[in-house]
């Protein structure tokens, strides 16, 4: 077949997918000035949300706020079409807060589509990518299903659940990215005839019901908060009303109803092989798994404003249609419940993470970016997270520019990427909890603008408003601090009730408002009421102000591990290091840290099986050539 | 958190650590080296050197002087002292040497100094191994010492059960599924907020890391069971001065080691003394008598008293039944506070005594005490006996029979542990939110780590996905 090379286009990166990291990268790479190529199996889904339609949660909420905090997309898109927003873990300290937000589905992909379209620098095309074009080593382009050809200097591939994607429905499967899309045959072949390890992977959604046929009468209803907190540092409020989501749960019955329908089930019948990640097990899962639990918790969540479909979440099956809907209807309110699409199980291919550089670059092909659930995470924000950092050091490559990496101590994107190229994914989907961040005191959402937008600023992708935004907050929280420093709060029996009320103990002298904010009972909102102040700061704010004041002691053995940590991640092991010429490393270890090529001694730390012993000797190695004579072996570069 | 990756970060860390270790046989040579490696070795001795005439230490030459505490001031012993600054060493880093009078006390208080001021026991064989990967060793040599390394690049967790019993094993493994336990509960309670699941409460909580803290207590005392049927158990003589206790210690070797004068104080230095107890060796110190120091020489033997006190298994405690109970009895009896041991109400053949058993317990005293003559022997075989039972009853003390650690560093890890766990128990019950008792847990594992191997976030996320049903 002869190439039909488009001779008018001039790109120099080329993202492949239009999900939730393809739409970061494409953003960031042509907000970075340069030239890029968005391609899409269908113009109609970029943007879609697969699976449940809510952006945030507890650590994924983490991740949109340093999206964001680096001038990515996908806070500003969620605030302007969510439908409802709350704080998860309000009761806890504020390093573990985080938001969380329901989604209209159809108007978040309505929206990143009309932003894509009208980034300067950004193209979208619809086309299936079947192979890359390689020469050398480097990567030049892509050619379609139907022999065009687009040539780059990069490639950024984010092709989600598509690559081999296969659904299952009870026994019943066939081929698609995603029930409704085709799936990409070729293009993981492909990828293995080009050197990479391939996996596979499972993962499920919940059946869609008609919300005309459920009956909210009698089910708990779960509102947004109020005021609802926007994502993004630079939304100023969300204007729109907020729907509720109802809260309800499954029965003795339908756990029959599984049971009884189990032999159908393609996890428990064997066709399904993959592992599926254990956070998100499917109905019959929990079921199975966890016997003695009498029911488990359903919640309704609205798909959008214009639409009649609701996603159970709770109930991501693939079983059968028929035990789909028995199971539905034996479950309180949904007893007359009519499935609008059926829930489904899905195998896809993925990529073995650590076969990328923390600039999510292959080793293998340079200029070819991984991004997204090809390598073998789940999620939207993990894979907004990704793109975003793929979009970035491809634009900061063209730009012969040295990549950005963020540290385990400065981003959960840095946690993220660090776990996935320094020890792969373990067997299931990759996902972000807060107890993977050694140092999660110091990671918070209320500060991702602190730690993130200085460098969002410095490659480009923030304007000066972000910086200044910045710098006028640091501003508050300290004259806050001056001024509750001065203030003093009478040892009243008014106050005194508010104490007890908080928990706390009562105050026989006026005290400083400053002191009683260190009692970790005692909240900001609380001291404020007591001293008769008026609120200085905004949740943010406010939450900084009381990690800094609370947990001081804490968080300062946090930075004082942070120190540790970096003087081994600041021992660089150089590209010429040579493997074999350390004495003492078992061949185990050895082709381990050939396959992984660590670029630091903590890196090489943290590669699963690596040994302290192992450590020691790659150090010694190094400082002896560099100090030492050099012995014959090789290094050079 | 991943404990894992600061564990091994630690590991790396350790290798960077001054150490410190004999370098002689254990014995009673007439001289004993005790020799620093790494960055800080020349610092940490000279917080314990006293050059004679305040000469500074010269690379490669000895110097005569004093080695002393640095926080009393006391002298530990006249000596000499060498600096070999690397790479040009034996382990290619900074050694310093201290060679002493032989004799174990001084070795170990020598010892017990330059940790404190920041050293940490070497390891078998770790001299060898820095020498070899600093490349002062050549590939034959090299050869030698491979063993070593092998030893060395096994897991932490390998390593550690490779030596430890089948009983120590399983304790061990009930540490860490303790701790990873504790860890998961906290985890899911700040991870999993929204599941609507039934967590330990914070009290339940502060009760599941005290019941940990116990048992990490008990391996953590069974060091010193490890260390009395290794090396036998440690008893320091003492009384107030010519109560007898060099005769004391002279019946039970049965010769003449300690000089025995009428003149109070004649013993200045702490004697140290071998015997053996039907199956175990008991290591007999005789000390300087207690009481209100006279001249400058008296005061360091007081204080060196005190130290043998404190480091002894039991103490053997004489008193002078010929004289009423007096002032220095009183800081006798003192020392004896909540010890094991015996105490002995010497001089019972003079008549009539002025101090009886009666009067010693209702100052509360806790020992078993014996009538004892020293001048004509009577009562030896019976301390003998009551030695023997004290000893069994401490080497038996502890969690059960075979389970004991027997390495300083275990012991460090374990003590790190229950600092860690007692300030996570802390602020569970001060209601502190659970990310900040996760921050003192992770602590606790980070240290465990070095007994139970690595505690990662995986371990802790399978832990909560085994026991919770996550996932809405």
């Amino acid at each position: 077949m002869r190439a039909i090379i488009p001779t008018s286009m001039n790109f120099r990166v080329i993202v492949v997918g239009a999900g939730h990291a393809g739409i970061e990268a494409a953003l960031a790479a042509a907000r970075m000035g340069v030239p890029t190529l968005m391609l899409t199996l269908n113009l109609d889904h970029i943007g879609q949300m697969s699976c449940n339609p809510a952006i945030g949660g507890i650590g994924k909420g983490h991740l949109v706020r340093e999206i964001d905090a680096l001038g990515g997309e996908m806070a500003l898109a969620i605030d302007e079409t969510g439908i409802q927003f709350r704080v998860l873990n309000t009761r806890k300290g504020p390093a573990v807060r985080a938001r969380r937000a329901q989604a209209d589905k159809a108007a978040y992909r309505a929206r990143m589509k009309r932003v894509l379209e009208v980034t300067p620098n950004l193209t979208i095309r619809q086309a299936s990518v079947e192979r890359l074009l390689v020469e050398d080593g480097h990567v030049r382009g892509v050619e379609s299903q139907i022999g065009e050809v687009f040539e780059a200097e990069c490639v950024i591939l984010t092709t989600g659940t598509f690559l081999k994607g296969l659904v299952h429905i009870g026994l019943r499967n066939y081929s698609a990215g995603r029930a409704g899309d085709f799936a990409a045959m070729g293009l993981s072949e492909h990828l293995a005839q080009l050197g990479f390890r391939i996996g596979r992977l499972k993962t499920g959604t919940c059946p869609r019901l008609d919300s005309r046929s459920i009956d909210y009468s009698e089910l708990e209803i779960q509102p947004g908060d109020d005021p609802p907190p926007p994502f993004s540092f630079r939304t100023k409020r969300i204007e729109q009303d907020q729907v509720a989501c109802h809260l309800t749960y499954t029965n003795a019955r339908t756990h029959e109803i599984i049971r009884g329908g189990i032999d159908r089930s393609p996890m428990y019948s064997g066709a399904i092989q993959s592992r599926g990640p254990r956070y998100c097990p499917s109905v019959e899962d929990k079921v199975m798994r966890f016997r003695d639990k009498e029911r488990h918790q359903i919640f309704l969540e609205p798909e959008g404003r214009d639409t009649m479909e609701v996603y159970p979440n709770g109930l991501s099956t693939s079983l059968p249609l028929d035990v789909q809907l028995a199971m539905v209807r034996s479950i309180k309110g949904l007893e007359r419940a009519e499935i609008m699409r059926p829930g489904y199980a899905i195998e896809y291919d993925f990529s073995d993470p650590t076969q990328l550089q923390p600039s999510l670059e292959t080793k293998l092909v340079e200029g070819l970016f991984f991004a997204g659930q090809i390598n073998g995470t789940t999620g939207y924000e993990e894979a907004g997270a990704q793109g975003l950092m793929a979009g970035i050091n491809a634009a900061l490559r063209i730009r012969q520019e040295s990549p950005l990496i963020l540290r385990r101590d400065e981003a959960y994107i840095g946690v993220m990427i660090d776990d996935l190229v320094t020890r792969g994914i373990g067997g299931e989907p990759y996902r972000m909890f807060t107890s993977r961040a050694e140092y999660r005191l110091l990671l918070r959402e209320d500060n991702a603008d602190r730690r993130l937008t200085p460098a969002g600023e410095r490659i480009g992708l923030l304007n000066a408003a972000a910086g200044e935004r910045l710098r006028s907050k640091d501003e508050r929280v300290k004259d806050e601090v001056a001024r509750l420093s001065g203030a003093l709060v009478a040892a009243d029996d008014a106050v005194n009730s508010m104490l007890l009320d908080c928990g706390s103990t009562p105050i026989e002298h006026p005290t400083r408002a400053f002191e009683l904010l260190k009692r970790p009972e005692v909240s900001y909102a609380a001291v404020l009421a007591m001293a008769g102040l008026r609120p200085g700061l905004d949740v943010d704010e406010a939450a900084q102000l009381e990690v800094d004041i609370k947990y001081e002691g804490y968080v300062r053995r946090q930075a004082e591990m942070v120190d540790r940590f970096k003087r081994l991640e600041d021992a660089v092991i150089p590209e010429w290091v040579d493997y074999s010429a350390v004495s003492g490393l078992s061949t185990e270890v050895r082709e381990r840290l050939l396959s992984v090529r660590p670029r630091s001694l903590g890196q090489a730390a943290r590669m699963p099986g690596m040994t302290p012993a192992a450590i020691s000797l790659i150090a010694f190695h190094l400082k002896s050539r560099r100090h030492g004579p050099a012995s014959g072996a090789s290094s050079g570069s | 958190m991943r404990a894992a990756h600061t564990n091994e970060v630690d590991a790396l860390m350790y290798a960077e650590d001054t150490i410190v270790a004999p370098a002689t046989p254990a014995g009673k040579g007439a001289v004993a080296i005790v020799r620093l490696s790494g960055a800080h070795a020349t610092q940490i001795a000279s917080t314990l050197w006293r050059s004679l005439r305040s000469a500074p230490l010269r690379p490669r030459r000895l110097s005569i002087g004093e080695i002393l505490d640095p926080l009393t001031g006391a002298i530990i012993d006249r000596a000499m002292c060498v600096v070999m600054p690397g790479p040009a060493s034996l382990t290619g880093e900074d050694v310093v040497e201290f060679h002493c009078h032989g004799g174990p006390f001084i070795v170990r208080r020598v010892l017990g100094l330059a940790m404190s001021a920041g050293a940490r026991m070497a390891d078998p064989g770790e001299f060898s191994r820095r020498a070899f990967l600093n490349g002062r060793m050549d590939l034959t040599e090299a050869e030698a010492v491979a063993d070593l390394i092998d030893v060395r690049s096994e897991s932490a967790l390998k390593q550690a059960l490779a030596q430890l019993s089948g009983a120590l094993t399983q304790r061990v493994t009930q540490l860490r599924s303790g701790i990873i336990a504790i860890r998961a509960h906290l985890e899911t309670e700040i991870d999993f907020a929204d599941e609507g699941l039934k967590l330990p409460g914070r009290k339940e909580i502060a009760a599941e890391i005290a019941r940990l803290a116990d048992d990490i207590a008990l391996l953590h005392d069974s060091f010193r069971r490890g260390r009395i049927t290794r090396e036998g158990a440690r008893a320091t003589i003492v009384g107030k001065p010519n109560a007898g206790k060099s005769s004391v210690l002279n019946l039970m070797l049965g010769a003449d080691r300690a000089i025995v004068t009428a003149t109070p104080g004649t013993t200045r230095d702490v004697v140290e003394e071998s015997v053996t107890l039907g199956s175990w060796p008991l290591v007999l110190q005789d000390t300087a008598g207690v009481r209100e120091a006279g001249d400058e020489v008296e005061r360091i033997g007081i204080g060196r008293t005190l130290s043998s006190v404190a480091e002894a298994d039991l103490v053997i405690a004489v008193f002078d039944s010929s004289r009423p109970f007096d002032d220095d009895d009183a800081r006798v009896l003192e020392l004896c506070r909540e010890r094991a041991g015996v105490a002995l109400l010497n001089k019972s053949d003079l008549r009539p005594p002025a101090l009886s058993p009666a009067d010693l317990l209702e100052r509360g005293l806790g020992m078993p005490i014996m009538r004892f003559s020293a001048l004509s022997a009577e009562g030896t075989p019976a301390l003998r006996d009551e030695l023997g039972r004290v000893v069994e009853a401490l080497a038996a003390s502890g969690p059960g029979d075979d389970v004991a650690i027997s390495r300083e560093r275990h012991r460090q890890a374990l003590a790190t542990a229950l600092e860690a766990l007692e300030r996570a128990r802390a602020s569970a019950l001060a209601g502190m939110p659970p990310e900040i008792v996760a921050v003192d847990a992770a602590a606790a594992a980070e240290a465990l780590g070095a007994i139970t191997g690595e505690v990662g976030a995986e371990d802790v996320l399978d832990a909560v996905f085994r026991e919770f049903c996550i996932g809405k």
